[in-house]
């Protein structure tokens, strides 16, 4: 068939600039800047086209900008393929796709372009916000489907509608889309995607120099959310180990990633704590948990220092679940570990060593942390986010000079000495408390972050937090008010909302909205395959995947046959319509006879044609003729007592009829 | 061969499934639907993004590719829904000759829901695109280029439509009826005297256009017109009557088959309808003679058309 593919009509390319817009929103955090300038160049000249100033770019124009594109987009992110230089490259074939938009075959390929910009967009936001401006997006594009598809020649048929056809179509596509979400299987993805974002993710250090910690302090982003299934911790308990860093340089602690993993370890029957971990992306592999933690998730390796850690690094949102004893497991250390967690580099920090050398030799851990804790409870520390400069030497400084700290300072300083004593030692940095929300859950922010020691005492390690003993508040209370006289809480973010808890309107509409936030989390973004069987097993009954599937095809069979059936009512309802059953009939009676209706005969020429062929019944035919002329086209009388009028006729018309016709004439007594 | 039993096989099947009627309601007897090119694009983007939803493992995209999958389920349903509950009805075409283009109006109408980008054609010919709203019959004449004379007998239309989304085409192969004679297609050959009593340039007859009289009333004959019909005659009596009109007598010419003795069937009947029209333009009176058939002489349009309808229906030797 010759068929020209029609021009894009007005309306649709509006829809379809709309649309993009829309799926260009989730991008823009990233785009480098000369994009902007090529949107605005490809809009005006798709605009002057429009308005009939100039034509189309030709194919030179066109391979040129996709060349000059490219290059620019490898240039631009540094000839590394990154999720956003992926992102960007997506966004300029839209744009340029753009300038050839004539023609339906490519507004469809820009639609197209469209939806999956949208669905590269949630890749890097998935925000309650974020998931609304999509769902407008989408519906933007589906209304230019409709737009592109109903136009012709002639263009859009005007009073046709367009946003109305796509709004129900998705109305009423929501219950299977919901079916396939919870029951389609949640696979592990299939290969490890090389394309990451490059984005840098607010996570902890691998290596703590004075100093790391407070830059966190002063970011009030979500690190992770806790929802206790199992036990109800202290807040003095809320110790979220994720890093052990055993290696001290003289400077920096680091991770000797001389700790092995191993399988997953189950959590020990007796674990006090069970909870879920909802994490944000860090980018690294650590997971937050409670101290004695193990998981039964394949995907989670426990590592001998007891931390647990994900199988790859965490670019999305990952959920997982733990139980945890709450106290460290005993284990022996070898020598070598035991030299590692004892090394020292020498020469450095040398009044410190010193200081160590005045306790007894046999002191045991529990004995040292609590000289210690006495020791700076009880002389002039001070718990700070602005503490003093300190130099080459710095433990030395801080601990008989300035004294002025945070975490960092107070645990370097503590397992430096626990080591010059002859204590085994190892910083821990994690996150400690978190803010309980009124529904029951724990928000752990990023100024959480916390470092804290640990300390060897020849069974197991013993937890020790240095900077409790200082600011008792900062464990307690949490670090607002740790550092509330100083002023110092989230001075870069003079409108956070988190700065403002003191009002209560004001701090009640915040917890609402990380309400919302939480149980977005929880039950769409989070939805993984360990979700979707509680979801099976607790909601629906079922007991594995399999009946799942069984469910799956069941709904699908189920909402055929509903198709199916709305089809035949519809069917149904157009025979129903009694004069045309009638009209029907009559003329099956007819053909029954033999006597043949061309199909194209009105109601009024078939009554005429019985008169003539049936004559015993052809005044009746004639009379029935007309009050057919006066029903239908007169428009008086009743339709559905003609109809009536009618069947009851053709039901008169029989095998006899015919002969009765000519018995009238020659009726022979018998 | 095979392939042309096979499409013979084809059209026999879809005869019993679709029978030719004038008119006809599409319903999921007579619609097709099956994905489009595009639809099988869309397949595949529903694909890439499965793959990234489930690689990166990010709910909301599994999310939109469930729903665009769903929505596109849906529009196999709305596109098929478009063309059922449809009623077609042939119109009545206007002759032509072989060779031209002869136009059937198609008349659509609804009775609920809007039907949108529908496209109504003859594989190889034109298509017309359409839109029908409820309560309105729309018409459309649907070109056809014909190739043989006699009385048509069309190829099924096919009605197609992708509406709403352009992933499904849904399509019918309408057969309607339509009882339109083709003329045979005109070969031209100066206008011969075949009795040769009478000169054409003598003729003083120029009364050309005068409106035909009612005459009387006669047999139905199989081709006359429906408004030819009388029915209140035909339903006093037990046959068909039509009515007849004539126009007055004037001079008189016989267009004679024998005087192309030596040509081909056709050939004859393209010349002889060259020379009806001719003759008509002219304004002679005028007689055909066929083997079998003989017309009197006589002219204007109702004589016209009687002559090219004998020519076109000629079925002798």
């Amino acid at each position: 068939m010759a068929e020209l593919s029609p021009s894009v009509p007005p309306r649709g390319l509006l829809l379809l600039a709309l649309a993009l817009t829309g799926a260009l929103i989730p991008h823009v955090s990233y785009l480098p800047g000369w994009l902007y300038v090529l949107s605005l160049l490809v809009v005006g000249w798709r605009t002057l086209v429009w308005l009939g100033r100039v034509r189309f770019p030709g194919k030179i124009v066109r391979g040129t900008a996709v060349v000059l594109a490219t290059i620019a987009i490898v240039e631009s992110s540094g000839r590394q393929m990154s999720l956003e230089a992926a992102g960007a490259f997506l966004v300029a074939a839209a744009l340029l796709k753009v300038l050839e938009v004539s023609r339906r075959r490519d507004a469809v390929v820009l639609i197209y372009l469209v939806f999956f910009l949208q669905a590269a967009g949630f890749l890097f936001h998935q925000g309650i916000e974020d998931a609304a401006i999509g769902l407008v997006t989408i519906f933007l594009a589906v209304a230019a489907m409709v737009a592109v598809q109903a136009s012709g020649a002639q263009g859009l048929p005007s009073g046709l509608p367009v946003l109305k056809p796509a709004l129900s179509v998705m109305l009423v596509s929501i219950p299977f889309m919901l079916v396939l979400y919870f029951l389609f299987p949640r696979f592990a993805p299939l290969w490890s995607v090389a394309l990451q974002s490059e984005k840098t993710l607010t996570a902890l250090a691998e290596q703590m120099a004075p100093g790391d910690i407070a830059s966190l302090s002063q970011s009030s982003g979500l690190a992770f959310r806790v929802t206790f299934e199992r036990g109800q911790p202290q807040r003095s308990e809320l110790y979220w180990r994720a890093m052990i860093l055993d290696h001290y340089d003289g400077r920096t602690w680091r991770d000797s990633g001389k700790d092995r993993e191993s399988s997953p370890a189950r959590p020990a029957g007796d674990a006090r704590f069970q909870y879920e971990v909802i994490l944000e992306p860090t980018g690294q592999r650590y997971l937050p948990s409670l101290v004695g933690a193990g998981s039964d998730e394949g995907r989670i390796r426990r590592t001998d220092a007891g931390l647990l850690r994900h199988r790859s690094p965490v670019y999305q949102k990952l959920r997982y679940v733990v139980g945890s004893t709450g106290m460290a497991v005993t284990a022996d250390l070898d020598d070598e570990a035991l030299h590692r967690y004892l090394h020292l580099p020498e020469g450095m920090n040398p009044r410190s060593v010193e200081w160590a050398s005045e306790f007894t030799q046999d002191l045991s851990a529990q004995e040292f942390a609590e000289k210690l804790a006495l020791h700076f409870s009880s002389n002039a520390y001070f718990y700070t986010l602005k503490p003093s400069r300190y130099g080459r030497n710095d433990i030395d400084e801080f601990l008989f000079e300035g004294r002025r700290g945070f975490c960092a300072h107070y645990a370097s300083a503590t397992a430096f000495v626990a080591r010059a004593v002859g204590i085994p030692a190892r910083v821990v940095t994690g996150y400690q408390g978190g803010e309980w929300h009124p529904d029951g859950y724990l928000t752990v922010r990023q100024y959480d972050a916390h470092a804290w020691v640990e300390l060897w005492d020849g069974e197991r390690w013993l937890v020790f937090d240095p900077t409790a003993a200082v600011s008792p508040l900062r464990i307690e209370h949490g670090l607002e008010r740790a550092v509330e006289e100083e002023g110092t809480f989230l001075t870069d973010q003079p409108l956070s909302p988190l700065r403002f808890r003191g009002i209560d309107w004001l701090n009640r509409l915040r917890l609402e909205m990380e309400s919302l936030n939480y149980y977005w989390n929880r039950w769409v973004l989070s939805y993984d395959g360990r979700r979707q069987n509680e979801f099976l097993r607790n909601w629906l009954g079922l007991k594995d995947f399999a009946e799942g599937l069984y469910v799956l095809a069941g709904s699908i069979a189920v909402m055929f046959g509903l198709a199916m059936l709305v089809l035949w009512w519809r069917q149904r309802e157009e025979a129903d319509r009694p004069l045309v059953s009638a009209w029907k009939l009559l003329r099956e009676r007819c053909e029954s006879l033999g006597v043949e209706a061309p199909e194209g005969l009105t109601l009024g020429q078939l009554l005429a044609l019985i008169a003539t062929r049936l004559p015993a019944l052809h005044s009746e035919a004639m009379e029935l003729r007309h009050a057919v002329d006066q029903t239908l086209y007169a428009g008086a009388g009743d339709e559905n007592l003609l109809a009536r009028k009618l069947r009851r006729f053709a039901l008169r018309i029989r095998p006899g009829a015919e002969a009765t016709a000519a018995g009238n004439i020659n009726k022979r007594p018998i | 061969m095979k392939r042309r039993w096979r499409s013979e096989r084809f059209r026999r099947w879809l005869d019993r499934r679709v029978p030719p009627a004038a008119a006809l309601a599409l319903s999921h007897r007579n619609v097709f639907i099956l994905p489009s090119a595009a639809g099988w694009v869309f397949a595949l983007l529903l694909i890439a993004m499965l793959l990234t939803a489930i690689n990166y493992q990010n709910s909301l995209v599994y999310a939109l590719t469930f729903w665009l999958v769903s929505m596109s389920l849906a529009s196999m349903w709305l596109t098929f829904r478009n063309l059922a509950g449809l009623h077609l009805r042939a119109g009545h075409a206007e002759s032509c000759f072989a060779g031209e283009r002869v136009f059937l109006p198609l008349r659509l109408s609804v009775k609920s829901g809007c039907r949108a980008g529908l496209l109504a054609g003859f594989p190889g010919d034109p298509v017309e695109q359409t839109t029908v709203v409820p309560g309105v019959s729309q018409d459309i004449r649907i070109p056809l280029t014909t190739r043989e004379r006699g009385v048509l007998r069309p190829r099924r239309i096919k009605l197609t439509t992708r509406y709403p989304f352009g992933l499904f085409t849904a399509w019918s192969w309408v057969a309607l009826e339509y009882p339109v004679v083709i003329y045979p297609r005109p070969e031209h050959l100066p206008l011969r005297l075949s009795s040769g009593a009478e000169d054409p340039e003598g003729e003083s007859a120029r009364g050309v256009g005068s409106d035909p009289e009612f005459s009387g009333i006669r047999d139905y004959r199989p081709g006359d017109s429906m408004k030819l019909i009388a029915w209140k005659h035909s339903a006093a009596s037990d046959s068909l009557k039509s009515k007849e009109y004539e126009t007055e007598e004037g001079g008189t010419c016989w267009l004679d088959w024998e005087a192309l003795t030596g040509e081909s069937t056709e050939y004859r009947l393209s010349v002889l309808t060259s020379w009806v029209l001719q003759a008509e333009e002219a304004g002679i009176r005028y007689g055909l003679s066929l083997p079998d058939v003989v017309i009197e002489p006589s002219r204007g349009e109702q004589h016209q058309t009687q002559c090219l309808r004998t020519l076109a229906l000629w079925e002798g030797r």
